[in-house]
């Protein structure tokens, strides 16, 4: 049985938040190997566009691992992800037939994790409401920063390229 | 009868019957073994049709195994059965991209794959130009073909060099770009099974959206140790229409969650689907209606001169033939089709929805039309000249041979007082779903229901008109 977010204790939470990360690296991973699959030039920006999108969650990974190290030392769990009923930062390639239609420029790529960062930072800013646990709160209110400096990752990369292209 | 929710007013337009809940076909589809077992049985039947081709039957083709088998019963069941029913089976069993789908993997029916690197490939793997990710080259290609149809359909020489020649560059093809880059951008017989299926009665669908949502690896699409990544290049989690899919089951395979699912479903469903309709598949569904009525004017009307030009029997009379055939399927329908869908975008009042958009809606409305050509068309191949199969299956070689028994079997032509009545059903019936569809791509269209009414009669007169003159055609 599937648990929902809002359920967990600060523990579970921050314990999942750390699957989460790892499981959008995976798949911005996958979303890189699959255009570098393409091996042309247009592809392999978009791949590397995912692939630094993979890296930031993977240290943004390492950094929650560091603070349950610091707030709950050793203590064991064994929720992640896969164990929650609500779809949190799920980046989605959502066009079925983009590979086909060579219809996906390289900022479309990075559109996709900047929508999957916002709807996770609105997801954590309304746990964060609805919570009375103040520890909870606060936890919310880090991971919504979190996702926060995603967005500003992804906006940033999105700005780099507007003046390339606007360059032609 | 016009009932947006519903195909016909009768069936629910998401009515689904999963074949895979029956463990009998999940485990088949889930098999290695499948399609290649298939696969091999038509590389042999190949085989046989191009050695029959090359050096058997006689100079009028009649009795040419290759000519017979291809132009009579294959493509007969193609347009008749597999496209309407059973979508893009066809390209499951298609044994032509078979060779350079070997040279890519290595293997036939196994998986070469790392853990690190994913699947493994031989060959280049280059990408397909993105200007050329559409299916422009199939229209040019295949109407490219018909210029020589007399050549292709009558010589048995004309059949080996097409076949053959597909299979050559299918292989160079694979060799170059990745994965079935050939079947998708190139293959002539691949963009009308394309642009039709879409009509079809089944579908690989996802069975539950959400578990992939969920799911991180997505092995459909980049494989995994069980199967390849959709050689299709489709999201196979995502994907909402048949169009793309080559139905080669792979994502059988490597869905770890078991989450695929062959449906039958009520027939033109994907003709709504609203995604990635584009000019290309507007003019696939108008060269092949101009390609039915010049087929049935030249191999099955009363008009000689026309059987003439077409077989090259002068130069001029040929010339005459490739200009006013292409200029009827490139020019002279789309734009009487622009003038009603012009017609009726008038008639809908001021709307935000641009003419480009209405006429490449609308254009669907002519997949089950074509498809009816085309079905009353194969009645004029099939039961005039069906008896010739048994014939040539007992003599392939026109040797002498008769293996079953039944090479004296002599031509019979059956049933061919029915075949006006028969063509008049066909056709009624693909005007009917032409209707519906109409006045269903009409309410997408313009959204506003009185708009949508006022739009959608020119093109229902259109459908009706141009029903008439084909049916005229076939049985006047």
């Amino acid at each position: 049985m599937k648990r929902e977010f809002a359920s967990l204790a600060p523990y579970e939470a921050l314990h999942v938040g750390i699957f989460i990360e790892e499981r959008n690296a995976r798949i911005y991973e996958n979303f890189a190997q699959l255009f570098e699959e393409f091996r042309d030039e247009e592809s392999g920006r978009i791949a590397a566009a995912f692939r630094e999108m993979a890296a930031e969650e993977r240290h943004h990974g390492s950094v929650l691992q560091q603070r349950y190290v610091e707030r709950f030392g050793t203590r064991p769990c064994s929720l992640t992800d896969a164990d929650i009923a609500d779809l949190v930062e799920v980046p989605e390639l959502t066009d079925g037939e983009m590979l086909i239609l060579g219809r996906i420029p390289p900022q479309q790529a990075l559109e996709i994790g900047l929508a999957a960062e916002r709807q996770a930072r609105r997801f954590y800013l309304r746990l964060g409401e609805l919570t009375r646990d103040p520890l909870l709160r606060s936890l919310y209110q880090e991971f919504a920063e979190f996702e926060r400096g995603h967005e500003e990752f992804i906006e940033q990369k999105l700005a780099e390229r507007k003046p390339a292209q606007e360059g032609g | 009868m016009f009932r947006t929710d519903r195909v016909l007013g009768l069936m629910p337009l998401d009515w689904r019957l999963e074949l895979t809940r029956y463990p009998v076909v999940r485990r088949l589809l889930k098999s290695r073994w499948m399609p290649f077992l298939l696969l091999a049985f038509n590389l042999f039947m190949f085989t046989v049709i191009l050695m029959a081709a090359w050096v058997g039957g006689v100079g009028a083709g009649n009795y040419n195994f290759g000519i017979m088998i291809i132009w009579i019963l294959w493509w007969v069941v193609l347009m008749m059965i597999l496209v309407p029913g059973l979508s893009r089976f066809w390209c499951t069993v298609c044994p032509l991209p078979l060779v350079g789908e070997w040279l890519q993997r290595l293997t036939l029916v196994g998986v070469r794959h790392d853990p690190k690197q994913g699947n493994l490939f031989a060959g280049f793997k280059k990408r397909w130009p993105k200007s050329l990710s559409n299916m422009w080259v199939m229209n040019f290609l295949f109407l490219g073909t018909t210029f020589f149809s007399a050549f292709f359909t009558t010589r048995p020489v004309g059949t080996f060099v097409l076949l053959f020649s597909i299979i050559i560059l299918s292989i160079v093809l694979s060799v170059i770009y990745h994965k079935r880059t050939f079947c998708l951008y190139v293959c002539p017989i691949s963009g009308f099974q394309a642009l039709y299926s879409n009509f079809a009665m089944t579908e690989v669908r996802v069975k539950d959206p959400t578990i992939c949502r969920d799911h991180k690896s997505k092995g459909c699409v980049v494989g995994n140790a069980s199967g390849y990544g959709c050689p299709w290049l489709l999201l196979p989690y995502k994907f909402t229409r048949n169009t793309y899919c080559g139905m080669c089951f792979e994502c059988f395979k490597t869905c770890e969650y078991d989450n695929m699912a062959l449906n039958l479903r009520p027939p033109g469903t994907d003709l709504l689907v609203d995604e990635n309709r584009h000019l290309d598949e507007a003019y696939k569904a108008f060269i092949m209606l101009g390609i039915a009525v010049t087929f049935f004017m030249s191999m099955q009307g009363p008009w000689g001169f026309l059987k003439d030009w077409v077989n090259m029997a002068t130069l001029p009379g040929y010339f005459a033939f490739i200009v006013l055939h292409a200029a009827w399927c490139l020019v002279v329908i789309p734009a009487i089709f622009l003038a009603f869908v012009w017609w009726g975008h008038r008639r809908a009042g001021p709307s935000e929805v641009p003419l480009k958009k209405a006429y490449i809606n609308f254009s669907y409305t002519l997949v089950p039309l074509g498809l009816a050509a085309w079905v009353a068309f194969s009645w004029g191949i099939i039961l005039p000249n069906g008896s010739y199969l048994f014939h040539i299956l007992s003599d392939p070689f026109a040797w002498g041979w008769d293996l079953f028994g039944i090479a004296h079997v002599p031509w019979t032509p059956v049933f061919t007082g029915l075949m006006p009545w028969l063509e008049i059903v066909t056709m009624v019936v693909g005007l009917l779903f032409s209707l519906d569809f109409a006045y269903k791509l009409a309410v997408q269209t313009y959204r506003e229901p009185a708009a949508a009414h006022r739009a959608a009669i020119p093109m229902l007169s259109f459908l009706t008109l141009a029903t008439a003159g084909l049916t005229w055609l076939f049985i006047g």
